[in-house]
C-alpha cells in the first residue's frame, strides 16, 4: 500500500517536472514575441524575471542552509520556557 | 432603532454580545454569532463621516469615524469573522467562539476609533480577548507562549498610550490622523504600531504564539491584529520613508526562516510577516497608488492567508500534527482541503487570475513609478521567496512529497465550506479586479492584466518552481528536520533571562547586604544610647526605646512649632 503510494508520488513528481520544463520553454519563446511591461530599466535585460527568480530561489535555499547552522536547535530547546 | 444601529460603532455590538453568546447552546450559538456580525456590518452602510462622538471628562472621544480607508478593512474584517464562525462550526465549546467574536469586534471598533485614546482602548482589548485563543490550546507550551504574547501586546498598548499623552501635550488634540515622525510622542506611537505590525526584531511574538493556538484560534489570530496595525500605519504614517526600508527587511528575512522551519503553521507565520512587509513598503511610498496597493494587499491577504491557515488547521485537526517531517501524501485522503490549499498558495504567490496578483501588482507598479529600483528588486526577490515557502513548501510537504503513512478522513463540513468560500473570494478578486479596486481608498484607473505584465509574472513564478524542482532533484533542498528555529523572541526567552536573572540576583542580594549594614549601624547606635541611659552618671532617664522615640518626636514637634511661631 505504502509502496504504491510512494510510487504514485514519484510518477506525479516526474510528470510535473516535465510540465514545468515545457512551460519554461513556452515562456522563453514568448520572451521573443511579447514586450514585457518593464517598470524599471533593469527589467529590459533578456529574460530578466525568469533568471532573477531562479537565482534568488537558489540563493534563498543556500542562505537557509547557512542559517540552519546558526539558529537551528533541538526540538525541545525552550523546554516550555 | 434603525438609526441607532446605523450610527452605533461597528464591532462594539460584537464585543458586547461575546459573553451572552457563551450561554447559547452550540449550533444556535454559531447562528447567533453570525447574526451579531451581520448587525455590526449593517453600521458600515452609514457611509463616510463621524457617526458617534461622546465626551468624557472634557475629552472628545470619536467612537465611529468611517471613511474610505476604514471601509475596505472593515469589510474584510467582517468577512474574516464570518469565515471563522463557519470554519469552527464543529467545535461545541464556547471559549474560542466567544473570545474570537470579542476579538474581531475589538479590531473592527479600533478601525473606527477617531481619536488616539479610544484607539488605545480597542488596541488593548484585541490583546486581552485574543490571548484566550492561545490559552485554549491547553498545553503548557501554549500557556507560556500566551503570557509572552500578552506582555508584548499590552506593552505595545502602553507605548501607544504614552505616545498619545505626549502628542496631546504637544498639540492639544487627540485626533488620530496623519502624523510626522519627530517628537518622542509620535515615535512611541510608531513603535506601538511597529510591535503589532511585527517589524523586524519586534516580530518574535508572532511566530512564537500563532502556531501555539488551537486549530480555529490560529485562523482567527491571523486576520486581525497585524492588519489592524497596517491600517494604523496607513492612517498615521503614510509616506514615511523609513517604512520602505523596514518593509524591505520584513519581506526578506522571514523567507530564510520559512525555508528551514518544520512546523507548517510557523512557516505560515513567517510568510505572514513577509506579506506585512509588502504592505509596510507600500505605506512608506505613500502615493495614492501605493496606499491602494497596501489596502488591497491587506484585504486579499486576510482571505488567502486565512485560507492557508484553515487548510493547515484542517490537517492538524485530522492528522494531529503539522510538522512537515511527519506529513506527506495527504492529497488522496483530503482532496478538497488540498485543492483549497493550492488555491490559497496560488493566491499568495500572485499567480495571474488569483487575488494576490491583483493586489501585489499595485504595490510593484507604485515602486516602479516612484523609481525605487532597490525596493522593487527586493520585493521581486521576496515574491519569488513567497512562492517558494508558501506557494510550494506548504502544499508540497503536506499533500505530496513523501508518503507520511497517515489514514485520515477529509476535513469536517464547516471547515470545507469556509475554505470553499475563501477560495472563491480569492479567485473572484483575481478575475474581477476592477470590482475589487472600486472599494479601495482612491479611485484609480489600473489594469494588472496586460500581456507583458502577465508574462513577466509567469516567468518569475515558473522559474521559481523550476528552482525548487532543481534543488529537490539534486537533493540540495534542506531536508525537513524536527527542530526549533531561533527567532527574535530568543532575546527575551534566553538572552535577557541569562543576563537578567544574575543581574536581579545581584540587585536583590546587594540590597539585602545594604539593609544588613544599616541594621548593624542602627543596632550599635541603640546599644550606645542604651549604655548611656543605663549608666549611673546619666541620672534619672526614661525607660525603654519606645518611650525614648516618643520623647524625641514630641521634642522635635515642639521645636518645629517654636520655629514656625517665632
Amino acid at each position: 500500500m505504502r509502496d504504491s503510494v510512494s510510487n504514485k508520488l514519484r510518477v506525479m513528481g516526474s510528470r510535473s517536472k516535465l510540465v514545468l520544463l515545457i512551460l519554461a520553454l513556452v515562456l522563453l519563446l514568448l520572451e521573443f514575441f511579447v514586450h514585457r511591461h518593464a517598470e524599471t530599466d533593469i527589467e529590459n535585460i533578456f529574460f530578466f524575471p525568469a533568471l532573477y527568480a531562479f537565482v534568488i530561489c537558489v540563493a534563498i535555499v543556500l542562505g537557509g542552509i547557512v542559517l540552519r547552522k546558526l539558529v537551528m536547535r533541538r526540538e525541545d530547546y525552550y523546554d516550555n520556557g | 432603532m434603525a438609526e441607532l444601529l446605523l450610527n452605533f460603532p461597528p464591532g462594539l455590538i460584537m464585543v458586547l454580545m461575546a459573553t451572552p453568546a457563551a450561554l447559547v447552546p452550540h449550533h444556535y450559538r454559531q447562528i447567533f454569532i453570525l447574526f451579531v456580525i451581520a448587525v455590526s456590518a449593517f453600521s458600515l452602510t452609514a457611509g463616510p463621516g463621524i457617526h458617534w462622538e461622546t465626551e468624557i471628562s472634557g475629552f472628545d472621544l470619536i467612537l465611529n469615524r468611517a471613511d474610505h480607508l476604514t471601509l475596505p478593512f472593515a469589510i474584510v474584517f467582517h468577512i474574516a469573522a464570518v469565515l471563522n464562525v463557519i470554519y469552527g462550526w464543529h467545535e461545541p465549546k464556547p471559549l474560542e467562539h466567544c473570545s474570537g467574536l470579542a476579538y474581531a469586534g475589538a479590531a473592527i471598533a479600533a478601525l473606527h476609533a477617531g481619536d488616539l485614546f479610544s484607539l488605545f482602548i480597542w488596541w488593548e482589548l484585541t490583546a486581552v480577548t485574543s490571548v484566550f485563543l492561545i490559552l485554549a490550546s491547553g498545553s503548557n507550551q501554549a500557556k507560556y507562549s500566551a503570557m509572552r504574547y500578552l506582555i508584548i501586546q499590552v506593552l505595545s498598548g502602553m507605548f501607544l498610550l504614552s505616545g498619545a499623552v505626549l502628542v496631546f501635550q504637544d498639540s492639544g488634540s487627540l485626533i488620530f490622523d496623519k502624523m510626522a515622525l519627530g517628537s518622542l510622542g509620535t515615535w512611541l506611537i510608531f513603535v506601538a504600531f511597529g510591535v503589532k505590525a511585527a517589524f523586524p526584531l519586534l516580530n518574535g511574538w508572532l511566530q512564537d504564539s500563532y502556531p501555539e493556538s488551537t486549530v480555529i484560534g490560529t485562523v482567527m489570530l491571523s486576520a486581525f491584529t497585524t492588519k489592524l496595525a497596517i491600517y494604523a500605519l496607513a492612517r498615521g504614517f503614510p509616506g514615511t520613508d523609513i517604512l520602505i526600508i523596514i518593509g524591505c527587511v520584513m519581506t526578506m528575512f522571514p523567507v530564510f526562516f520559512a525555508v528551514i522551519e518544520n512546523d507548517m503553521r510557523r512557516v505560515l507565520s513567517y510568510s505572514l510577516n513577509n506579506q506585512l512587509g509588502f504592505m509596510v513598503v507600500a505605506i512608506g511610498v505613500g502615493t495614492e497608488l501605493a496606499i491602494n496597493g497596501a489596502v488591497a494587499h491587506a484585504f486579499a491577504h486576510i482571505i488567502y492567508k486565512g485560507l492557508l491557515f484553515m487548510s493547515m488547521g484542517a490537517v492538524l485537526y485530522r492528522v494531529g500534527t503539522v510538522k512537515a517531517s511527519e506529513l506527506g501524501g495527504l492529497y488522496r485522503m483530503m482532496p478538497l482541503t488540498c485543492i483549497f490549499c493550492i488555491i490559497g498558495a496560488m493566491s499568495i504567490s500572485a499567480f495571474p487570475l488569483f487575488s494576490g496578483f491583483a493586489a501585489k501588482s499595485l504595490i510593484m507598479s507604485s515602486l516602479g513609478y516612484e523609481g525605487l529600483v532597490y525596493a522593487y528588486l527586493i520585493l521581486l526577490a521576496a515574491s519569488a521567496g513567497v512562492l517558494h515557502h508558501s506557494g510550494i513548501k506548504i502544499p508540497y510537504f503536506a499533500f505530496f512529497g513523501h508518503d507520511g503513512g497517515h489514514q485520515v478522513k477529509e476535513a469536517p463540513l464547516g471547515m470545507l465550506v469556509a475554505m470553499g468560500i475563501a477560495g472563491l473570494l480569492c479567485i473572484m478578486i483575481g478575475v474581477l479586479p476592477s470590482l475589487f479596486y472600486s472599494i479601495l481608498p482612491y479611485q484609480l484607473d489600473y489594469n494588472p492584466y496586460d500581456a507583458g505584465h502577465v508574462v513577466a509574472q509567469l516567468q518569475l513564478l515558473i522559474f521559481s518552481i523550476l528552482a525548487f524542482a532543481f534543488l529537490m532533484t539534486f537533493r540540495i533542498y534542506p531536508p525537513e528536520l524536527k527542530s526549533t528555529v531561533l527567532n527574535s523572541d530568543w532575546l527575551y526567552r534566553r538572552i535577557f533571562p541569562a543576563f537578567g536573572w544574575p543581574l536581579l540576583d545581584a540587585i536583590v542580594s546587594g540590597w539585602g547586604s545594604f539593609l544588613r549594614q544599616v541594621r548593624k549601624i542602627v543596632n550599635s547606635a541603640w546599644d550606645t544610647i542604651d549604655k548611656i541611659m543605663h549608666s549611673s552618671w546619666a541620672g534619672p532617664t526614661v525607660s525603654g526605646r519606645a518611650v525614648l522615640i516618643q520623647a524625641g518626636l514630641l521634642s522635635s514637634i515642639l521645636l518645629i512649632a517654636y520655629v514656625a511661631a517665632g
